[in-house]
């Protein structure tokens, strides 16, 4: 049998450091395998033919091959010589393979005789520069073939690999509150975290329904639940350093308990979409001196908008803009976010696809790390104002600055300064 | 900003009322005042909706009698469209003892 070269195990740091620390030369392998993927991951090892470790990691409990059958002694580990590496990467490049004999000399000691009637997966290792290398084979009785190990660092978070180039430190002890949590602000959540901001508080008190599932980055075995519950765990299996509060409220019945947390926070992400909560959102964060970005999409999804709102910036707030556009003789397209009077119901179902609104939430997502990168001193994310539109299906007929004409166009523009009369403003 | 809610007690709309356009009763109980939730800037008193409450009082009494089948659209406080079935003089006021404490 001759795998494939994309064959891949999986070696879980813990169990790489006991083999290594081991002073014997060659052990046993238990397996959780997926033949259709041609994956493998190492859950238990012996040394020589003595007892069996199990591997226990945080990483196993959360692997989806940890519903996979565990096959005791399925493959081997070998201690080697560090030629055999050499002739690994030599082999690998000319799609060939080892002949037994020759992979037998230049382990150190151990061999097990292969099976007749199978492969098996070898795992070998050696010192390179004074740190143990791995490499693996795919052993059969006439031959052996290089195949790819993964040796999983257990002891890293996910955001290792981005230091020093980002700030993962310093946006890990923000906190960003999510208003809103629906097919915008579960997209926006997942990108802040993708980011590397440390602690989210997600306020949302919807579920996630049926009708949801074409927007919402919850699927649909989260069907049912909270809103804010569902993107939680989501968040939690994917970044497990990230701290996730989720708080199924209405930030307009609720806004008690809103006030002190925006006032905890570093920063505010309304990504509600009725316009009662959006302007509480927006006072509760002008009150706390808290900066806010504003994401929502307008006339039917033919237009994202992100606002920005910082304490000191010289801008007036999101009724300050409103008022500014109407002042200006435009139009404020914001009440559309509701349903005509009379129809019985106050909020308007959304209209827009869900790639559009992932769009806008992640696009808002950036906006709010770069808000506070910037105050922070990183001159490179400064943003070019602070209101934002983006054409997503640009419909004629829209006042500036929402008139638009191209798909995946964004226009930014200025906001003048808080109005004296501004009920937000003016007191804050 | 939310605009305030102001729920009737004395009378007390039938759950069946609300969410009926011609009554203007929310769903919650509470009247509907505003067109639009963008109609409450934050800038306006509550007490502007007291004299609106007043009109809805009115009116209610108005759609219990039969004299009208739905609510005026924008309320009846600065609204005289029905002011000729409110005088009266007019002579065809709808009887009932609660028009007394209107």
């Amino acid at each position: 049998m001759t795998p494939p070269l994309r064959a891949l195990l999986l070696l879980p740091s813990s169990a790489a450091d006991r083999i290594v620390a081991s002073q014997d030369r060659w052990g046993w392998l238990n397996l959780r395998v997926d033949h259709a993927e041609q994956l493998a991951m190492v859950v238990g090892f012996s040394e020589r033919e003595r007892i069996i470790w199990p591997v226990t990691s945080p990483l196993l409990d959360a692997h989806y091959l940890r519903v996979a059958d565990q096959v005791a002694r399925a493959g081997l580990w070998y201690r080697a010589r560090p030629d055999l590496h050499a002739l690994w990467l030599a082999t690998a490049a000319r799609s060939a393979q080892l002949a037994v004999d020759g992979f037998r000399q230049l382990i150190r000691g151990g061999w097990q005789p292969l099976p007749v009637d199978r492969a098996i997966p070898v795992l070998t290792w050696t010192e390179v520069d004074g740190q143990p290398a791995w490499q693996a084979w795919w052993a059969v009785r006439d031959g052996v073939i290089p195949a790819n190990v993964h040796v999983i660092d257990e002891t890293t978070d996910v955001f290792a690999p981005l230091t020093p180039a980002w700030p993962v430190q310093l946006l890990a002890e923000v906190l960003v509150t999510v208003i809103g949590v629906g097919s915008i602000g579960s997209a926006a959540a997942e990108a802040l975290a993708a980011y590397a901001v440390g602690h989210l508080a997600l306020i949302d008190p919807d579920r996630l329904l049926q009708h949801n599932l074409a927007r919402h980055r919850a699927g649909g075995r989260q069907l049912g639940r909270h809103k804010v519950h569902a993107i939680a765990d989501q968040l939690a299996q994917r970044f497990p350093d990230l701290e996730v509060d989720p708080l199924p409220l209405n930030v307009v019945d609720d806004a008690d308990v809103m006030r002190p947390l925006v006032a905890r926070g570093d920063l505010v992400l309304v990504c509600a979409d009725g316009v009662t909560p959006r302007r509480v959102a927006n006072h509760l964060a002008v009150w706390a001196h808290a900066p806010a970005v504003l994401a929502c999409v307008l006339e039917d999804g033919a237009v994202g908008e992100v606002l920005r709102v910082r304490p000191g910036s010289g801008s007036g707030c999101l009724l300050c803009h409103r008022a500014e556009l109407q002042a200006a003789g435009r139009l404020d397209p914001q009440p559309g976010l509701d349903l005509p009077y009379g129809t019985g119901l106050q909020h308007r179902p959304m209209t827009a696809v869900g790639g559009d609104l992932a769009l806008v939430g992640e696009f808002a997502a950036k906006a709010a790390v770069a808000t506070l990168l910037e105050a922070r001193g990183y001159h490179d994310q400064r943003l070019q104002a602070e209101h934002a539109v983006i054409g997503l299906r640009p419909v004629p007929g829209l006042t500036p600055p929402y008139d638009v004409t191209r798909a995946g166009e964004v226009r930014w523009s200025p906001v003048g300064p808080p109005r004296p009369t501004c009920p937000t403003c003016r007191l804050a | 900003m939310a605009a305030p809610k102001l729920w009737p007690l004395d009378p007390e709309p039938e759950v069946i009322q609300r969410t009926v356009h011609d009554w203007h009763v929310s769903g919650d109980g509470s009247l509907c005042l505003l067109q639009t939730a963008a109609a409450w800037t934050g800038a306006e008193v509550a007490a502007e909706l007291v004299v609106k409450a007043a009109g809805w009082f009115l009116e209610f009494l108005l759609m219990q009698a039969g004299v009208v089948q739905a609510m005026t659209t924008g309320g009846i406080a600065g609204s005289d469209e029905l002011d000729h079935l409110l005088d009266p003089r007019a002579g065809n006021a709808p009887e009932g003892p609660s028009m007394g404490a209107a």
